[in-house]
């Protein structure tokens, strides 16, 4: 008998944003999916009645990914109520913009602990599972900031580098069992996070974008889904910008 | 479908195989990783296809105990049943 069953994604910072995107596409790809969130439920309640009307099976789980045993917590139960998992994308991550010498631990930390050790966590309690599957992708959200450096954002430029090094060394370690590992390097993407760009500093990034706008969230899901699909089935170890040429 | 519980015979010749290794060079106890020169990746592998093979879950923590072909031996007889 042909097995039936959609295949499960698992997908951090889905309520809002990139993530929230993210879980609307795939569900409409015809994955069920497990997303967690760090605080809004009520945001999260929408994302769920929103995936959930593509047919899919959505379920929505608190979590601080930035705390190993709620990142594990959140892909076990994820995988109870839904099946083995396939397909893992980090979506989560915080700002706490300054200048280096404005900068208090505590901004250092909460970036590198949420955006980098995030990832990490999730990434470490779902590989078991990716790997006995046998196929399948870990997706992670790095940034343009990565590669060319932000200045106002050293921590969110070195934890999304982080990230790189990261998803990167992962392609060479779960590449035998047929997982994929790949990064998006999204550019100034309309979402939550960029509203809290000052206008002045958020024109003139828009003026080195070539497309001379901002991307959509929707625009970076387009990616994550394609690299999710069979379509993307020899692309591995890659980091993909989605950012409109954006010159830094 | 899975296999009944495998002799020794049967999983060093599993480990030969797998692993491309010249039949006199795998005992029983030859260590993976110190004897064999074998990877903890290429280990992880090999578990994993055994999983399935053999219808088991091992724990994280199994992995790293199972470290030659009598310790595979003893986890799956005791998983299992002895063969």
């Amino acid at each position: 008998m042909a097995d039936t069953r959609r295949p499960v994604a698992l997908v951090t910072g889905g309520s809002r944003g990139i993530g929230r995107a993210v879980v609307n596409r795939l569900a409409a790809d015809g994955f069920d999916v497990a997303f967690c969130y760090r605080s809004r439920s009520d945001a999260a309640a929408k994302v769920v009645a929103e995936a959930g009307a593509a047919g899919a099976t959505v379920l929505a789980h608190r979590a601080d990914v930035s705390a190993a045993p709620e990142a594990r917590a959140f892909v076990a139960v994820a995988e109870a109520r839904l099946g083995p998992p396939s397909t893992l994308v980090t979506c989560a991550g915080v700002v706490r913009d300054r200048p280096l010498v404005r900068m208090s631990d505590h901004d250092w930390d909460e970036v590198i602990r949420n955006n980098l050790d995030g990832t990490y966590h999730v990434c470490r309690a779902a590989a078991l599972a990716l790997m006995r599957h046998g196929g399948g992708c870990i997706i992670t959200v790095s940034s343009v900031a990565a590669a060319h450096g932000s200045a106002g954002q050293s921590n969110y430029a070195a934890s999304k580098a982080g990230i790189v090094g990261f998803t990167t060394s992962l392609s060479r370690e779960l590449g035998r069992f047929g997982v994929r590992s790949n990064v998006v390097a999204p550019g100034l993407i309309g979402t939550d996070m960029t509203a809290e760009l000052p206008a002045a500093a958020r024109a003139a990034i828009i003026d080195r974008i070539p497309l001379r706008r901002p991307g959509s969230p929707e625009e970076v899901a387009d990616l994550v889904s394609f690299l999710a699909s069979d379509r993307a089935r020899y692309i591995n170890g890659q980091v993909i910008g989605v950012d409109g040429g954006l010159i830094l | 479908m899975t296999r009944p519980t495998p002799t020794r015979e049967e999983l060093r010749d599993f480990f030969v195989e797998e692993l491309e290794l010249a039949d006199e060079m795998v005992a029983y106890d030859s260590e993976f990783a110190v004897d064999l020169g074998i990877d903890s990746l290429t280990t992880m592998e090999l578990m994993v296809q055994l999983e399935k093979r053999y219808g088991v879950r091992l724990a994280e923590s199994e992995f790293a105990e199972l470290t030659s072909v009598n310790a595979v031996h003893e986890f799956l007889s005791a998983r299992l049943g002895a063969a």
